[in-house]
């Protein structure tokens, strides 16, 4: 097509008092944006620009800065400029527009009406720092009266990595997380691409994916785990399968997931032998065969609007951990229609999964963890608070390793080395530094936890769990307080 | 001491000649003003093989060759092992150039001298370390 | 222990400190017959076109000697009395040694030719000399440089800096003989013209008479400094008398010891192992001459356990800007070579099979030392490898195969992140 009407979304501001024409910025701009040639003069390409930030940070002079572009649309509340580009978008390839990460919407997120509780006098607080704190919780199924003790996975701290498969992020991320993992005392999620083979040794601290494409799926990957997850549903695109473009299939992601190499990798949207609820039961069913009822099996699923019967079913069908997926969820690549449109939020889902069970008398027969957009410790006292043994991250663990979110995971060329498998660009995440940074994070995370679990006066994470008396909604009508299960605040 | 480069977590970013070059002559670390009013004269040099970009830099060797072939006694070792050119007896012979094994000791035309390495002796972490963006350069004894 | 150094320049240096790294205790007494204290001879030229830049051309400052422990006592050694194990000095004082180096270096070869004892012929070799053509020289006189090697090419470039009319004489086909080739000479020679040093080849020098020199050709110039620089002869006379073992120069074991166990010799004075050739000759080299001195030291101070394993020639020299580098040797004549050239850089390289036997650089210093280290460690390099390099000699170009040797050498792997 000829002309393409679309001005750029980002402007790159340079200052030239301060560039030193050293290249830096060129060298690093996987989308070309900067280009210097021979007689000194820079050109920069903001069309290309997305924001990815690698060029400002890297840059030695801070000579560089980037903005939303300036270019104004005529107001209009309902025609907002990012409708309008969109249309400009598909007008232009005709295609699905696609979009990485979570839903970026402006819905209302109920983490920020919710607030924690603090004793005063009636009950003495906790200091965690003379006392001790008890962070550990177990994931599985704790209904010993049926056949005896069912596998459970120990968490030193009730946050473990979210799945992320090899091929949608890059090896350096494997490989920063699972040493993260085993360093404090938590696990890491393949996600559906398979075990890279340099990681074989951090099998065991992994909980491994099982998918629609049942990508690099076989015995030795099942044994080498710490648990195994099926994924149903994905909460940044329910109900919709994966595409990994062919591009990012690279030899060792063809390897991983024994697919050829370079061609595109289908995850189907739903997985061919399953259903029906009895249909996922067999494949749990198989899957603790397989693993000689050795490990917990996970059952991974989007908040739907029907959630609280699937998570039941789920449940019954012998699922040992049920993940709840929120619609914040991240993704590799999603079509952005889906992403920013369907699901429910996670709070709301797991507040009415972990009643519902527990009407039902089948909350001991399952852990349950939540996942999507959690971004702080905050949102994890609350989702435990809601009814969550244990917290999946994902978004929040890549922007420790350097993701600026600029959501173009999808293209393959993340400037940060994260959701790519280009090794130019996947060796500019030092996994050394990775773990470190990754490590970091949830070590703060969990300084901070104690120190809201000793203001609450309770010094274990397992008595937090489902205490929704530690919480008040805030800006909530009556019937959002009343699924929430929580009171308003003054009450 | 000495630092080494890992190439496979080497960017090529150039960032190291950068701060290498800012951190001498009396610059102490400004770029900005180095690079407006000065002559930047990295001492490391990032190289760009065939397998890959990587810092090739000085590693102050236990029998260095250039303070052993020096003419003119310039290249020094300090009490931390360092090796450095004293540029009051540096003559511009490239001797050192000549017997370094790494190609690292470089001339630096302009003066008649030569550049090298110092570890940045007077200001602490070496500045290629100090600034790599990820963790490919490391001080190693 | 009580070591005796009969000589005080680059050598005698190395001694020290092989010395020291073993015995911190023994007395070190060093014999400076020139009584100019510790210096590096490769300075004079540049104090000499530079004297108030380069006055001082101390080798290694006093504290350094200081530090090590070192007594400088000034005096020329006239024999060396093995039985008593004494060396007796020009004065008649009696030093005596449990452990002695010889390291008298050479001095410079004057041939047996009529009117050159004339005050206006000098030899470029010692600070006396140097200040000798300093109370000499005027601005604009025509200076006669007989012998075009390196110390021929570095009066020339002094006394061109200090203002004379300076033409270099050679006997030879080309300049530098021992260091170029026909090839790069022709280079050279050009830059050095434009840089207003004149040169000649195939000329012998005959006879000096007032104020013109003769050449065998029958070519007369005038001339009004003239300055010899034949060549050297190693300062053997003492061994010699001593009845040591001496060819042309003293001849030691790969220990750097002589025929009298309690005598080594090293630098200029001694015959060193060529190791591209396997040859025994006189390779009068700063570099080599500390390490000999180093190593000679090591041995003469602990069990004789540190070997030499020989040295290659290598000569780094600049002359009014034009960087000259050159390292190895030919095994034989006719040795296969690639040749690189742009503007005035210049690259030829010499293989002998897969081994990098010579090259010579021409204002391509920065390539050199891995060169220089191919020839010197033997390191196989796969002709194929080198055709490549020679189509843009830069360090990011130079064979992978060199860098991983090295890399395994200084016990890192580069590649992996421990
Ligand atoms: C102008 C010039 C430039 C040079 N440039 C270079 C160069 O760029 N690169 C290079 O590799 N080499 C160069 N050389 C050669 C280099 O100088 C020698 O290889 C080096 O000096 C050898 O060191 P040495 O200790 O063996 O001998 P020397 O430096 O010759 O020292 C021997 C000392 O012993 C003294 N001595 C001799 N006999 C007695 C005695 N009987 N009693 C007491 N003392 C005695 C001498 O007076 C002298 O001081 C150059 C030489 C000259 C002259
Ligand atoms: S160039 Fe300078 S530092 Fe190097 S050998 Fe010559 S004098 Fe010494």
């Amino acid at each position: 097509m000829a002309h393409n009407i679309m001005m750029p979304a980002f402007k790159v501001q340079r200052d030239e008092e301060r560039c030193i024409r050293c290249g830096v910025c060129v060298r690093q701009c996987a989308n070309n944006v900067h280009n210097l040639d021979e007689d000194g003069w820079m050109w920069v390409q903001d069309d290309k620009c997305v924001a990815c930030h690698r060029c400002a940070v890297l840059c030695p002079t801070r000579a560089l800065n980037i903005i939303e572009y300036p270019l104004d649309f005529r107001g209009n509340q309902h025609w907002t400029p990012a409708s309008i580009r969109e249309i400009y978008a598909q007008a232009q390839s005709g295609g699905v527009l696609l979009s990485g990460m979570g839903n970026p919407r402006t819905y209302k997120n109920y983490f920020d009406h919710l607030l924690i509780n603090a004793s005063q006098v009636t009950n003495p607080s906790i200091d965690p720092l003379r006392e001790p704190m008890e962070m550990t919780t177990y994931l599985g199924n704790k209904n010993h009266h049926s056949c005896g003790e069912k596998p459970q996975l120990k968490l030193d701290i009730p946050l473990m990595f979210s799945a992320m498969s090899f091929g949608s992020v890059s090896i350096n991320v494997h490989k920063s997380l699972a040493v993260a993992a085993k360093s404090l005392g938590t696990f890491w999620n393949t996600g559906e691409g398979g075990l890279h083979p340099d990681l074989l040794d951090f099998g065991r601290g992994a909980i491994v994916q099982v998918a629609s494409g049942r990508f690099g799926v076989h015995p030795d990957y099942l044994d080498n785990s710490a648990a195994v997850e099926i994924k149903i549903g994905q909460g940044a695109k329910p109900g919709i399968g994966g595409h990994l473009p062919g591009e990012k299939v690279s030899q060792d992601v063809s390897l991983a997931r024994m697919i050829p190499a370079w061609s595109d990798a289908i995850s189907p949207a739903p997985h061919h032998d399953i259903y029906s609820i009895e249909d996922l039961a067999q494949l749990i069913e198989t899957l603790k065969v397989a693993t000689r009822f050795e490990k917990p099996i996970a059952v991974k699923v989007a908040a739907v609007h029907n959630i609280t019967a699937i998570a039941s079913g789920v449940v019954r069908a012998g699922a040992d951990i049920l993940v709840i997926d929120g619609f914040r969820g991240g993704t590799g690549a999603a079509p952005m229609r889906i992403r920013d449109n369907v699901g429910i939020p996670v709070e709301m889902a797991l507040a009415q999964v972990d009643s519902r069970l527990r009407d039902e008398g089948i909350r001991s027969q399952t852990s349950l963890v939540i996942s999507g957009g959690i971004r702080n410790s905050a949102d994890v006292m609350k989702a435990i608070a809601l009814g969550a043994d244990a917290v999946y991250i994902a978004t929040a663990a890549l922007i420790a390793l350097g993701c600026h979110m600029c959501q173009m995971c999808f293209t393959g060329l993340c400037n940060w080395g994260i959701a790519t498998t280009r090794p130019d660009l996947t060796k500019r995440l030092n996994p050394h530094l990775g773990s470190e940074r990754a490590i970091n994070l949830l070590a703060a995370w969990k300084h901070e936890m104690m120190e809201m679990m000793g203001g609450m006066g309770i010094n274990a994470i397992e008595s937090l769990r489902g205490n929704r008396l530690m919480l008040r909604g805030i800006g909530l009508s009556k019937e959002e307080l009343g699924l929430l299960g929580v009171k308003g605040v003054g009450e | 001491m000495k630092v080494v480069a890992w190439t496979e977590y080497c960017l090529g970013c150039g960032l190291c000649e950068i701060y290498c070059a800012a951190q001498h002559d009396g610059y102490n670390g400004n770029v900005l003003k180095i690079f407006k009013k000065g002559r930047p004269m990295h001492r490391s040099r990032l190289l760009k093989a065939e397998q890959g970009t990587w810092l090739n830099t000085c590693m102050h060797c236990t029998h260095a060759p250039c303070i052993n072939g020096c003419i003119s006694g310039a290249i020094k070792r300090d009490p931390n092992g360092i090796v450095y050119v004293d540029y009051e007896r540096c003559v511009g012979c490239y001797s050192c150039v000549m017997l370094c094994p790494h190609g690292h000791v470089r001339p630096w035309s302009e003066r008649h001298q030569v550049l090298k390495c110092d570890l940045c002796r007077d200001t602490g972490l070496p500045s290629c370390v100090a600034n790599c963006p990820n963790g490919a350069l490391q001080l190693v004894d | 222990m009580r070591y005796v150094i009969i000589g005080g320049c680059i050598a005698a240096m190395g001694a020290v400190e092989g010395i020291r790294s073993i015995d911190k205790k023994g007395s070190i007494t060093i014999l400076d017959g020139e009584q100019r204290g510790v210096y590096s001879r490769p300075l004079i030229s540049y104090y000499l076109a530079q004297p108030d830049r380069f006055k001082n051309l101390a080798y290694r400052s006093a504290e350094y000697l200081d530090h090590h422990g070192v007594d400088v006592m000034k005096g020329w050694a006239v024999q060396i009395d093995r039985s008593r194990r004494e060396v007796v000095l020009h004065d008649g004082q009696i030093i005596s040694y449990d452990r002695l180096l010889i390291a008298t270096g050479a001095a410079p070869f004057i041939p047996d030719i009529s009117g050159i004892k004339a005050p206006w012929v000098k030899t470029f070799y010692t600070i006396a000399d140097v200040e000798a053509l300093d109370s000499i020289l005027t601005k604009g006189h025509n200076a006669l440089i007989i012998g075009s090697g390196l110390i021929g090419m570095k009066a020339a470039e002094s006394l061109r800096q200090r203002g004379l009319n300076v033409s270099v004489i050679e006997k030879e086909r080309h300049i530098l003989p021992r260091i170029l080739s026909p090839e790069s000479a022709n280079m050279v020679n050009c830059l050095l013209n434009e840089a207003g040093i004149k040169t000649q080849c195939g000329e012998e020098l005959t006879a000096v008479n007032e104020n013109q020199a003769n050449f065998a050709s029958g070519l007369c110039l005038p001339v009004d400094i003239l300055v010899l620089a034949m060549g050297t002869k190693p300062h053997i006379e003492l061994a010699m008398d001593a009845g040591l073992k001496v060819n042309q120069g003293i001849m030691v074991d790969e220990y750097l010891q002589t025929s009298d166990e309690n005598i080594y010799a090293a630098g200029d004075v001694i015959e060193t192992r060529n190791i591209i050739t396997g040859t025994s000759e006189i390779m009068a080299l700063l570099p080599l001459a500390h390490r000999e001195g180093y190593l000679a030291g090591v041995n003469m101070a602990g069990s004789k356990s540190c070997a030499y394993e020989g040295g290659i020639f290598m000569n780094s020299l600049n002359i009014l800007g034009i960087s000259i580098c050159s390292a190895g040797s030919l095994p034989r004549a006719e040795t296969e070579f690639l040749v690189w050239q742009e503007d005035h850089k210049y690259l030829q390289i010499f293989l002998d099979g897969d081994f990098l036997c010579k090259y010579i650089a021409v204002n391509l210093p920065e390539v050199t030392g891995p060169l220089t280290n191919t020839i010197a460690d033997k390191i196989r390099i796969e002709k194929r490898l080198w055709q490549h390099f020679m189509t843009s000699p830069t360090l990011s170009a130079f064979p992978d195969v060199y860098w991983q040797k090295l890399r395994k050498e200084a016990n890192y792997d580069y590649n992996k992140c421990s």
